[in-house]
């Protein structure tokens, strides 16, 4: 096979016997950048369309399972879904060092271009996780698309934030005499040296590029539909998020909130939490979010 | 940027049939090199995806095809693209029924020859398919849990058959105890530690009435199909190298049973068996200095094969 067959033989699909819905697996785009993808097809005339912007780090492995199942299970409600790893992360090419918040808005702008080809005309979701969340808000600004926001950030300090403490608290259960505090980890990634929180790696650009990003400022002022659903122990939305939502629903959006209770701990390494799915929590995220997505369609939900 | 604005290597998804499930993969090779051997990778069940953590199998995959080496990561059936479920991972259940149907797969795209990498409950997968497999000529297992149990479980099961129930008594004093029961998590983990010591105590009762053991997979320090498995490799001469971190209990168990029970299984092998220990914690590639460490083992045995070396002597080989 020559290199171009290879290149072009960069496609996986099939065919769910069950349902009848197509995935479709590809490294898109050319050169050393190219972005890993799927795409879920009903096997019904689309209702609406959906991109899902996955997390960042130890949150983006936390929460794959939970992408997967559902994009399949909206697939089989009738939405074309996409999803895929930003440049630069997960399977797609690139080295993580050039990862910044720019090139992540890029990718989900590309994304959500490529996926109104696929549903023309129909309403178009994009839904983000954590980070996901930022990027899926920024990525949707100049459109009326509507937004699915599982535990967002309200700002990139917030990520940070998270993964030194949980260095900070890794460190000490291992025995580091003097771990580096929150603050003198942002100041060295500031200061331009990568740093390292669970084995992921927190690089300078990504840092420079994000620092001082606000869900709310990213989103802008266009009035749209938006679903929170918070994830926690206490099924509580927490003082934060619940004031934004406030702020949004002065402003005209249309939100609304759900809690899911749970235990997920994003940043802390623990075998006994792996999700693959069959969680309860990750059951009623799925079920609250495509009931809430029929609905924005003016679809019922089938059992 | 490179004048050549194409990688160096060329990445193909796919899907293949396990019982039913398509199970997803990623194929990764270089541009120009004739290629018939396939490196397949099997992650543990902390972070069961093509990636792993912070890349680190995308890494070993584009870093191995560099090398003229083929390399192979996939999603076990009910994790990452792959469909099906999985309940959890149990290192005395491993999935090597994927890694035949994978085999399979890639003599499709003309790769005869096969190495498994894994780790953790990937490792007890190499282990496993490797015994069953007369395709696959060499296994690298990193972190190698030798017991049986389900994951998050292998504290639970060794305090149990290393403690008595004097042990248990004492801790059932400690106030730590006690606020542990105040929490879900809390409670989970002493539910657990109960029910493995209740499962030893079951186990020992059972053999000294002469009952056979359950077929279950049961609490035991090294478990029967990890020794089964691992003999059927020495048998057909096919080399090991083990991996652990000086600074896990991994690392310390296989110590221990390489001074007594595997000592003589591990002799056999010779020149086979390899034993490399790096610095620090290798098990769910927590840190940086750990991945780059496991990808260095990786990339200098591809080196060495393509020098046509043979694994090693069997001395530890500290890094």
């Amino acid at each position: 096979m020559t290199i171009g067959e290879q290149q072009q033989a960069a496609v996986a699909t099939r065919v769910d016997e069950a349902t009848g819905t197509a995935e479709r697996v590809e490294f898109r785009g050319a050169g050393r950048e190219r972005v890993f993808s799927v795409q879920y097809t009903p096997a019904t005339e689309p209702v609406g369309g959906l991109l899902v912007c996955p997390a960042l780090a130890s949150e983006f492995t936390q929460n794959y399972r939970r992408e997967v199942l559902l994009a399949r299970r909206l697939a089989e409600m009738g939405f074309v879904v996409e999803r895929f790893h930003y440049r630069f992360t997960g399977n797609s090419d690139g080295d993580s060092a050039n990862l910044t918040f720019d090139s992540m808005r890029e990718d989900a702008v590309a994304a959500t271009e490529h996926l109104r080809g696929l549903a023309p005309g129909l309403p178009l979701f994009l839904l983000g996780t954590r980070w996901g969340s930022l990027v899926a808000a920024s990525a949707a600004a100049s459109s009326d698309a509507g937004l699915v926001l599982w535990e967002p950030e309200l700002d990139t300090a917030r990520f940070f934030k998270d993964a030194f403490r949980a260095r900070l608290v890794y460190d000490r259960k291992r025995g580091v005499e003097e771990p580096l505090t929150g603050a003198q980890l942002i100041e060295r990634v500031r200061a331009g040296d990568p740093v390292e929180a669970m084995g992921h790696t927190i690089e300078p650009e990504l840092f420079h590029s994000s620092e001082g990003r606000t869900l709310e400022g990213e989103l802008g002022s266009t009035p749209r539909a938006i679903f929170v659903l918070q994830l926690g122990g206490t099924g509580v939305v927490g003082q934060a998020l619940s004031s934004q939502i406030d702020r949004w629903s002065e402003a005209g959006f249309r939100v609304d909130v759900e809690t899911v209770k749970g235990d997920e701990t994003w940043w802390v390494i623990d075998e006994r939490l792996n999700d693959m799915g069959d969680q309860p929590m990750t059951k009623r995220l799925i079920e609250l979010t495509s009931a809430w997505l029929a609905t924005s369609v003016g679809r019922q939900v089938e059992a | 940027m490179s004048a050549d604005p194409r990688p160096d290597y060329v990445e193909r998804p796919m899907y293949f049939d396990v019982d039913g499930e398509a199970v997803f993969g990623i194929l990764t090779r270089s541009l120009d090199e004739h290629v018939d051997t396939a490196v397949i990778v099997l992650p543990g069940g902390g972070v069961p995806l093509t990636t792993n953590r912070n890349r680190l199998t995308v890494r070993i995959c584009r870093d191995l095809a560099g090398l003229g080496v083929a390399a192979f990561r996939m999603d076990y059936h009910g994790t990452g693209e792959s469909t099906g479920s999985v309940g959890g991972f149990h290192t005395g259940h491993p999935f090597w029924g994927d890694v035949r149907a994978a085999i399979s797969r890639l003599k499709e795209e003309g790769l005869t020859r096969f190495v498994l990498v894994g780790s953790c409950f990937g490792s007890r997968t190499a282990l496993s398919a490797a015994a069953h497999l007369d395709d696959v000529e060499e296994v690298l297992l990193f972190s190698v849990p030798l017991g049986d149990y389900a994951m998050g479980e292998r504290k639970s099961v060794t305090t149990a058959q290393r403690h008595h129930l004097g042990h248990y008594a004492r801790a059932a004093l400690r106030p730590r105890t006690w606020r542990a029961l105040l929490s879900r998590r809390g409670r989970w983990v002493l539910w657990n530690h109960a029910r493995a010591k209740l499962r030893v105590i079951w186990t020992r009762l059972s053999r000294l009435a002469g009952r056979a053991p359950s077929s279950e997979p049961h609490a035991e320090h090294i478990s029967p199909r990890f020794r089964r498995g691992l003999e059927r490799l020495i048998e057909r001469g096919v080399p090991v190298t083990f991996v652990f971190g000086d600074d896990e209990d991994y690392h310390r168990e296989f110590e221990e049973a390489r001074r007594h029970e595997l000592g003589e299984i591990l002799a056999r092998g010779g020149s086979k068996v390899r034993i490399v220990t790096l610095p620090g914690r290798i098990h769910g590639f927590t840190t940086l200095a750990s991945q780059d460490a496991s990808l260095g083992v990786i990339t200098e045995w591809a080196r060495g094969r393509r020098a046509g070396f043979v694994p090693g002597t069997p001395t530890d080989v500290a890094s």
